[in-house]
C-alpha cells in the first residue's frame, strides 16, 4: 500500500474511534512513510497466547501497552524492556491488561519491538504555532531538553541549511562528535531526519491539515541509524484546519 | 478585502508617500491640534499639493479655506490625516468611501483597550466596504521626505535610506529624533498603530521594493501575519537588511504589550526562528536598531565583503585590549597584521610609544603629530594593503580635545575621503569616537560625527557597537552568500 493510503487508514481508523491521537503503532506506521526508521516491531492483542508474530523479532523485545487512556507509559509501569522469552512476554501483558483494566483504562494491544541500540537521545517535535503555523523543534533528549531547555525551533518547511543551522544552534551539539569518548551521531543523517520530518515534503507539512502536534521522544542515534523510539501524534480536532 | 499592495507595492502606496491632495480632519477653529500642527508642518515642508481642512463650521483652517464634510472636497483625496473623536472616525470613513485612498487615524479609543474592541471590528469592516485604507487607529503620522510629510513639525530632511515602521508611535518619534542627532537620514516613518487594515507586511512590502530604500527596520509588538511575514522575509532573500525590534519577549513586556496596544504576544523562540531562516537581523533595543541603522546607511551590501578579521586602530592602550576581547566574543578576530602590511607600516617609521601590531596602538602625542598627518597615512596604508578586513578606528576625544587642536580630526576625516575615494574594494571603516561626556568632549563629538556621517563613514560610541554591529553585518553577509542561490 501507498504511504498515503496506510496514513488516511490510520487516522480514519483513529477518528472513527473518537481517538484524540494516534496510538503509538500507527504513528510509527505514518513515520515510516516518510522514511523515518522504527523499531521493528509488531502489534498483538490480549488474546494472543500464540505470540508467533515474534518469531520474526530478534530479542531483546521491549513490550508496550496500546491504550488511548495511558499518556505516560513507562511511568505507570505499562512498558518492560529486555524481554528475551515469550513466558515473560506472556505474563507482562497479562499483569498490565489487568492493571489497567482495573483502573479503568482501555486496552486496544500491545506492541512489541526489537530493543534498539543505545546511543544519542534526541528529541523532535512538532506543533502549529498560533502566529507563524507549522514549525518543528529539535534537541537533545534527556537533562539537555528538560533541564537546559536546549532545544531549536524553526517555521516548517525547513531546508537542509536549516537543518544544519539548527544543529548547530544546540549548546551540546559537540556529543554528536563523540564528545567524552561516547557513540557518535552522524550529521547527514540527522539531517535527513530533520528534513523527513519537517521539509517540504515532511511529515509536518505534509499532514498539516491531519496533525496538531507531534512529539518524536526518544530518538536514539547511533552513527548513521536513528530510531524513532517513541512517537505521539495528536490530531486536529475536527473542524479546526485553519 | 481591499486589494491588496503586491502587484505593484510602490505605485500603490504612492499617494501614501507622495500624496497630491490632503485632507485634515479635526484640526481646530480655533485652538492648536495635532491636525493644526500638521496642516503647518506641511507648509513649512514645502507641500506643493492641495491641502483641504474639513471641518463642520469653520470657513477657514490655518488661513486655509475649509470644507464641511470629505464628501465636499474637491476631486481626490490620497491622503487624510483624521485626528476627530473616536466616535466620529466611523462616519467619516463611511463618507470617504470612493474619495479617499489612505486614512491615517490617530484617534484612539479602539482595540487598544478592551471597551474599543468592538469599535475597532466595526472600523475594520466599514473600511473594507468603503474602499479606503486605513493606517491606524491610535498611531501618530508619517514621516515621508518625498511627500514632505513630516511626523514632527518642522523637523523635515532630505530624503535618507532608511525605511522604519512601527507599532508604538512614540518609538517612531525616538527613533526620528535620536536618527537626527545620530546623522541618519530616513525614506520613511509610519507609526501603525493598532493595524486595524494595514499592518507591518504591508509597509515592509512597499520598503521592500522602494528603490530609496536599503535598510528597513521594524518595531513590532504583535503581528497577526506571521506566517505572511516569514515568507514575505523569506522571499525577500536578504536582498536588503531588515531589523527587527521586537516589543513582548519576555513574560514582563508581554504584560507590558497587553496593556500597551491591547495585543497578546507572540513566542519568542519563534522569532529567533524566522530571524535566523530568513536572514533578518535581530535587535535588543533601540540603541542596537540605531546602530545597525548607522552602519547599513553607510555600506552597501552588495559591495561589501565579510571582514572576520578586524584590525583596530587608535589611541588607549587598555581600550583596544579590551575592545579585542570584545571582538573575539562576537567571534571576530583582531589577528595580528600579515607581514606585508605590517612591512609596509614599519617603512612609515612611527616614533617610539606607537605600537604597529593590531590592535595598533597609538598615543594620542604621535596621532597629533602634523595635525594628524601620520594618522592619515596609517589610515591609508592600512585600508589599501588589506582587502579582507575591517577597519575599526577609535579615538579617546577627551585626549584629543586636550591638544586643542580640532583641525586634527577635520584632517584625519579628508584623509579618510581620500582613502575611501581611492579604491573600489576598500574594508569597511568603522569611526568610534569615545567621550567622557563633558559637554566640551560631547559638542566635539557630535561636530566630528557629523563630519563623518556626511561622508558615509560609520560613527558609534563605543567600540562593543562596531562589534556587534560588524558581526551583525557578517551574519548578513553569509547568509546572503549562503543562501543566495537556494530556491525560495
Amino acid at each position: 500500500m501507498q504511504p498515503t493510503t496506510i496514513r488516511n487508514e490510520l487516522i480514519k481508523a483513529a477518528r472513527d474511534r473518537s481517538r484524540a491521537s494516534l496510538d503509538e503503532h500507527s504513528a510509527k506506521l505514518v513515520l515510516e512513510g516518510f522514511r523515518v526508521s522504527i523499531p521493528r516491531g509488531c502489534r498483538v492483542s490480549i488474546a494472543d497466547t500464540d505470540l508467533a508474530q515474534l518469531d520474526n523479532l530478534n530479542p531483546p523485545w521491549a513490550l508496550k501497552i496500546i491504550s488511548p487512556d495511558i499518556q505516560h507509559k513507562s511511568d505507570g509501569g505499562f512498558v518492560a524492556l529486555s524481554l528475551t522469552d515469550k513466558d515473560r512476554v506472556r505474563q507482562e501483558i497479562e499483569n498490565m491488561s489487568g492493571r489497567a483494566l482495573e483502573s479503568g483504562c482501555a486496552v486496544d494491544g500491545f506492541l512489541v519491538e526489537e530493543m534498539a541500540n543505545p546511543g544519542i537521545e534526541i528529541i523532535i517535535g512538532g506543533f502549529n504555532d498560533a502566529c507563524f503555523g507549522p514549525a518543528i523543534m529539535f534537541g537533545l533528549g534527556g537533562v539537555f531538553v528538560e533541564v537546559l531547555g536546549d532545544v531549536a525551533f524553526r517555521v516548517c518547511p525547513i531546508n537542509h541549511l536549516d537543518a544544519e543551522d539548527m544543529i548547530d544552534e544546540l549548546v551540546g551539539r559537540r556529543i554528536f562528535e563523540g564528545a567524552r569518548g561516547g557513540v557518535k551521531a552522524d550529521r547527514q543523517t540527522l539531517v535527513e531526519l530533520l528534513l523527513a520530518v519537517g521539509g517540504e515534503d515532511g511529515l509536518i507539512v505534509t499532514m498539516n491539515s491531519e496533525i496538531e502536534e507531534i512529539d518524536l521522544n526518544p530518538i536514539i542515534v547511533n552513527g548513521d541509524q536513528a530510531t524513532v523510539v517513541d512517537a505521539v501524534m495528536i490530531l486536529r480536532k475536527q473542524g479546526n484546519t485553519s | 478585502m481591499n486589494a491588496g499592495p503586491s502587484n505593484n507595492p510602490l505605485s500603490y502606496f504612492q499617494p501614501l508617500f507622495e500624496p497630491q491632495a490632503v485632507a485634515v480632519v479635526g484640526a481646530s477653529a480655533t485652538a492648536v491640534n495635532a491636525g493644526n500642527r500638521f496642516i503647518d508642518s506641511l507648509i513649512k515642508s514645502g507641500f506643493s499639493g492641495d491641502i483641504y481642512p474639513v471641518h463642520p463650521k469653520a470657513d477657514l483652517i490655518n488661513g486655509i479655506p475649509a470644507y464641511s464634510s470629505i464628501t465636499q472636497v474637491p476631486g481626490q483625496v490620497d491622503y487624510s490625516f483624521v485626528t476627530v473623536k473616536a466616535s466620529q472616525v466611523i462616519p467619516f470613513l463611511k463618507e470617504a468611501r470612493g474619495k479617499v485612498k489612505f486614512a491615517q487615524i490617530m484617534s484612539s479609543g479602539f482595540g487598544e483597550s478592551s471597551h474599543g474592541l468592538a469599535l475597532e471590528q466595526e472600523l475594520i469592516e466599514v473600511a473594507r466596504e468603503s474602499g479606503v485604507r486605513v493606517i491606524g487607529p491610535n498611531c501618530i503620522g508619517m514621516h515621508s521626505p518625498r511627500g514632505k510629510l513630516a511626523l514632527i513639525d518642522g523637523m523635515m530632511q532630505t530624503g535618507g535610506s532608511i525605511g522604519f515602521l512601527s507599532q508604538s508611535g512614540g518609538l517612531s518619534i525616538d527613533v526620528l529624533r535620536r536618527g537626527k542627532s545620530l546623522g541618519l537620514n530616513f525614506s520613511g516613518v509610519v507609526s501603525l498603530g493598532n493595524c486595524a487594515d494595514l499592518g507591518p507586511n504591508d509597509l515592509l512590502e512597499f520598503f521592500l521594493a522602494d528603490p530609496n530604500t536599503k535598510v528597513i527596520g521594524m518595531y513590532l509588538e504583535h503581528v497577526r501575519r506571521g506566517r505572511h511575514l516569514f515568507e514575505q522575509l523569506k522571499a525577500a532573500n536578504a536582498k536588503k537588511p531588515v531589523i527587527i525590534l521586537k516589543g513582548g519577549k519576555t513574560k514582563q513586556g508581554q504584560r507590558a504589550a497587553a496593556s500597551h496596544t491591547g495585543f497578546l504576544v507572540d513566542d519568542n523562540r519563534l522569532w529567533s526562528a524566522v530571524i535566523r531562516q530568513t536572514g533578518a537581523i535581530p535587535a535588543d533595543d533601540l540603541e542596537a536598531l540605531m546602530n545597525y541603522f548607522i552602519a547599513f546607511q553607510a555600506t552597501d551590501p552588495s559591495a561589501c565583503v565579510r571582514a572576520e578579521n578586524i584590525i583596530l586602530f587608535g589611541n588607549g592602550g587598555g581600550t583596544s585590549v579590551i575592545a579585542t576581547d570584545q571582538f573575539a566574543h562576537h567571534g571576530l578576530d583582531v589577528a595580528p597584521l600579515d607581514e606585508g602590511l605590517a612591512a609596509t607600516l614599519g617603512n612609515l617609521k612611527l616614533p617610539d610609544g606607537a605600537s604597529i601590531a593590531n590592535p595598533i596602538d597609538v598615543p594620542a602625542n604621535i596621532l597629533m603629530r602634523d595635525k594628524g598627518v601620520t594618522a592619515c597615512k596609517i589610515i591609508d596604508v592600512i585600508r589599501n594593503e588589506d582587502t579582507a578586513a575591517a577597519l575599526v578606528v577609535h579615538l579617546n576625544l577627551p585626549v584629543i580635545a586636550g591638544y586643542n587642536q580640532n583641525d586634527v580630526i577635520t584632517n584625519l576625516i579628508e584623509g579618510t575621503i581620500k582613502a575611501q575615494n581611492s579604491g573600489s574594494m576598500l574594508p569597511p571603516l568603522y569611526l568610534v569616537l569615545r567621550s567622557d561626556g563633558d559637554p566640551i568632549t560631547e559638542s566635539l563629538k557630535t561636530q566630528f560625527r557629523q563630519q563623518a556621517m556626511n561622508i558615509g563613514i560609520p560613527v558609534f560610541d563605543e567600540l562593543k557597537d562596531a562589534a556587534q554591529v560588524l558581526a551583525a553585518h557578517n551574519r548578513f553577509m553569509s547568509f546572503r552568500s549562503q543562501r543566495a542561490s537556494l530556491p525560495i
